[in-house]
């Protein structure tokens, strides 16, 4: 591997966002800390979406305290999937996928199998706090297993693949789909390893595709061509994202949304602290993309007007 | 934008704050910004010796007034068997020793220390009038006849007191004067029979004046002698004003010291033979920090009480450690923010680099390898028991005891005596550590682990450079305001939004695939 560098000034150029500049010049300004714990919170994000209409998977309950963690078979579906996710869990950690289950054999969609006392295990560290932001005491989501639509069939490695949309001052900026692979075991990080495709904003089709932000043409781990993909139920995606932000108030936002097969799209979770690799996998910057927002954010859109806007800035080839 | 602004102006003021303490420091309390510069320090002994008469004994020594230029910090007088004050005669300070029935060879000693320092001014100055005790003074049997015919000379080639004892210097040194001849022969036999002459006629003419007996400290002699001189008060400048007895008026030099400035004699016996005082001067040259310490016990300044060295010397030692932090932090918020470098936990490296400092660099990087990775072995065999989260971390933190204690020993048995120092580690620091890496192994692989684990080590070893470097570590303990340039410094950067210098290469090959 050779050492490639570029100037900054080519990068202010392209307009492309870097990590501080995402922290001092946007997280720093447009997101006020109250309203963090609105998206760190996974619970209290599922209950705003429930208020204002927003899909999202279905809760089968949590687990709060060590004396209910016995209790764990109370949330497991009859014969169905589930997910386990610290309810203020960061960057995909401690998010446990069981794809089925018999006998108190649990299935990873690696095929490694757990037993009961392993998941009891995982639940337990995940009240402790081994997850959370900052170590914090956190909840245990037991979450139904999203059949994911056909339209990915390929496209993903064991694992829920998901869209995630950047949302700045309410208007959608960049969106892409995370990939797992068999490196991210299964988790749509792009930092673990997962696929990010660039999701271009007016169609929904494939832009371009990274890993480990580099760019890839064809899936790792099954060879599937990336540039074929296409994203459906598009729109109703892009209303998602950006009610997330009435919903928030948070000004730089990643909308993270599942497309399940009967349900349809569904928000699955918020971040504010969205990464950059997003910019790689569109091959765009996104400052440019700020600067066309920050002409009308001012203006009273609702979420509509602001699609619109998006998508005659971006939408076009 | 205005919130940018205001990170500068607060900035700025802090900098300037900071920079105007340490000029305050520097110009008025004597620090000096590098550990090398040594400053003079005299410690002078009066030493007073005289036989006993059988009878009872007293002796009173003069002693040097607080006068400008000079910090006295330290005193002590030797006196064996012998009752001993600090009594005040005149406006001036005196020893005084005394004893019923002294018989035989008597020494008696008087010390102190005292520190040059320009910028010195004495609490107190002689008050501009002229002291009563003078008026008793007497020159033998000298008539009052040539005195006031003197004086009457002096007066017609003068203006005012100033020039009035100018004249008169000037008027003693012409031997060939018959007056002064005579004067010389009768009743001058040395300089402090000149010094005498002049005060009995400055004080008949009623002229605001003191005697001196001054020391030259200049130079290090064994035995120095004290020179006998006189002062004018110069009522148009407000000050007093300094003669030599053969010279005239002169500017007061930097290294004469005044030992004593008054009416009466440097030594005053009763009941003694033989009484003697002699001088003995030693210059030391000392670090500049411990002379302005020594200064500010003696002086007082309001900086003292605000000052580290104030406090008992082990607690000083603590926050000469615990100074250093700040300098760890800056090169974590530099490193993390101008290069990218990832830790595991913001603030671990620079714990490990302060337990570096302790164990030295190498000795330090291999044991926290060992004490981790057999943690790391360790902690991937207790995943299997199922434990709850602060158990783990209590059974790893015991593991890291244990290891630390087993690779002290062992070492010590191979001969390698560094390795005692281990137990400066952080511990628990260690313990999480081992936790978290072996987390992100689990969640995000190993090169993950190797890319935070690195990074940590990197920040770790660069803080270690920075905050051991001697400069560094006299800087923030001499002038712990440095703390606030640091606060400055991390403030402004707080607000950096460039890029990093990992980013560059991050999103090399993507800015050029789309630059086209």
């Amino acid at each position: 591997m050779t050492l490639e560098w570029v100037r900054p000034s080519v990068l202010r150029k392209l307009g492309i966002l870097g990590m501080n500049g995402r922290n001092v010049d946007y997280i720093g300004r447009y997101n006020d800390r109250r309203l963090y714990p609105l998206v760190d919170d996974k619970l209290q994000t599922k209950k705003m979406a429930l208020q204002y209409e927003i899909k999202t998977p279905d809760l089968l309950g949590y687990i709060a305290f060590q004396s209910e963690v016995k209790k764990i078979e109370e949330f497991i579906p009859e014969g169905e999937g589930f997910v386990i996710k610290p309810a203020q869990g960061s960057g995909g950690k401690g998010i446990l996928v069981i794809l089925s289950h018999e006998n108190g054999k649990f299935v990873k969609p690696s095929g490694e199998v757990l037993d009961l006392a392993e998941l009891r295990r995982h639940v337990s560290n995940t009240l402790s706090g081994l997850y959370s932001l900052g170590g914090r005491d956190d909840v245990a989501v037991f979450e139904k297993l999203i059949e994911f639509d056909n339209a990915f069939d390929g496209f993903s490695y064991e694992g829920v693949p998901d869209v995630r949309v950047i949302i700045y001052r309410g208007f959608p900026v960049l969106a892409m789909m995370r990939l797992s692979t068999s490196t991210s075991d299964g988790k749509a990080n792009l930092h673990q390893g997962a696929v990010g495709a660039g999701i271009h904003i007016g169609t929904g089709k494939a832009i371009n595709a990274v890993q480990f932000d580099r760019p890839i043409t064809h899936h790792p781990d099954t060879d599937k061509d990336l540039r074929t993909l296409e994203v459906p139920h598009w729109d109703e995606i892009l209303e998602i994202a950006a009610r997330a932000y009435d919903m928030t108030g948070l000004g730089y936002l990643g909308a993270d949304v599942v497309l399940d097969k009967k349900r349809g799209p569904m928000l699955l979770e918020l971040n504010a602290r969205p990464g950059l690799a997003i910019q790689i996998a569109n091959n765009t910057g996104m400052l440019q993309r700020f600067e066309a927002i920050d002409k009308v954010a001012n203006k009273p859109w609702d979420y509509k007007k602001r699609i619109a806007y998006s998508l005659e800035q971006f939408g076009g080839e | 934008m205005r919130s940018k602004y205001q990170i500068y102006l607060i900035a700025a003021g802090l900098v300037i704050l900071a920079l105007s303490i340490m000029f305050y420091k520097i110009e008025f309390l004597g620090y000096s910004l590098s550990p090398e510069t040594k400053r003079s320090l005299y410690e002078v002994e009066a030493k007073v010796s005289f036989e006993g008469t059988g009878k009872g004994a007293f002796v009173s020594l003069a002693l040097p007034p607080d006068q400008d230029g000079f910090i006295r910090v330290n005193e002590d007088a030797a006196s064996s068997d012998f009752g001993f004050v600090i009594a005040n005669r005149h406006g001036t300070r005196r020893a005084e020793w005394s004893r019923r029935e002294v018989t035989g060879k008597q020494t008696l000693y008087y010390t102190e220390e005292i520190l040059p320092d320009p910028n010195y001014r004495a609490e107190k100055q002689p008050e501009p009038v002229i002291n009563p005790a003078y008026e008793k003074l007497e020159l033998g049997d000298l008539s009052g006849k040539v005195v006031e015919q003197l004086i009457r000379e002096a007066r017609t080639h003068s203006y005012d007191d100033v020039t009035f004892a100018a004249y008169l210097v000037k008027k003693f040194s012409n031997k060939t004067d018959q007056t002064i001849s005579l004067i010389f022969h009768k009743y001058v036999k040395n300089d402090q029979d000149l010094q005498r002459a002049f005060a009995v006629i400055l004080a008949k003419a009623d002229i605001p004046f003191n005697m001196i007996e001054a020391l030259k400290l200049g130079a290090t002699k064994r035995v120095n002698r004290l020179i006998p001189m006189f002062e004018v008060y110069d009522a148009r400048k407000k000050r007093w004003q300094l003669f030599d007895l053969h010279k005239g008026q002169i500017d007061r030099p930097a290294d004469l010291y005044f030992w004593n400035r008054g009416p009466d004699a440097v030594l005053i016996t009763e009941n003694v033979k033989r009484p003697r005082v002699s001088f003995a001067v030693t210059e030391t040259l000392v670090p500049a920090r411990t002379a302005t310490l020594k200064a500010q016990k003696a002086q007082e300044s309001i900086w003292n009480g605000f000052s580290l060295f104030s406090l008992p010397i082990d607690s000083q030692n603590n926050f000469k450690r615990l100074l250093l932090v700040p300098i760890g932090a800056l090169v974590v918020v530099l490193l993390r923010l101008f290069v990218g470098l990832k830790t595991s936990g913001t603030f671990m490296p620079v714990l490990l680099a302060m337990a570096f400092a302790e164990t030295q660099l190498i000795p330090g990087i291999v044991m926290f390898l060992v004490v981790v990775g057999i943690g790391l072995l360790f902690r991937s065999y207790l995943a299997h028991l199922n434990l709850l989260l602060v158990a783990r971390i209590s059974a790893v933190l015991i593991l890291v005891v244990g290891i630390m204690v087993y690779v002290a020993i062992l070492s010590y048995r191979l001969g390698i005596q560094e390795s005692v120092t281990i137990t400066f580690f952080p511990m628990i620091i260690l313990a999480w550590t081992i936790e978290r890496m072996s987390i992100i192994w689990e969640e995000d692989g190993p090169r993950e682990v190797l890319k935070q684990g690195g990074g940590s080590l990197i920040v770790a070893i660069l803080a270690y450079f920075a905050m051991t470097a001697p400069m560094v570590g006299y800087l923030t303990y001499n002038f712990p305001e440095t703390l606030l340039i640091i606060l400055a410094i991390i403030i402004v950067a707080g607000r950096y939004s460039g890029y990093r210098l990992s980013e560059l290469y991050r999103f090399a090959s993507f800015a050029k695939r789309i630059d086209r």
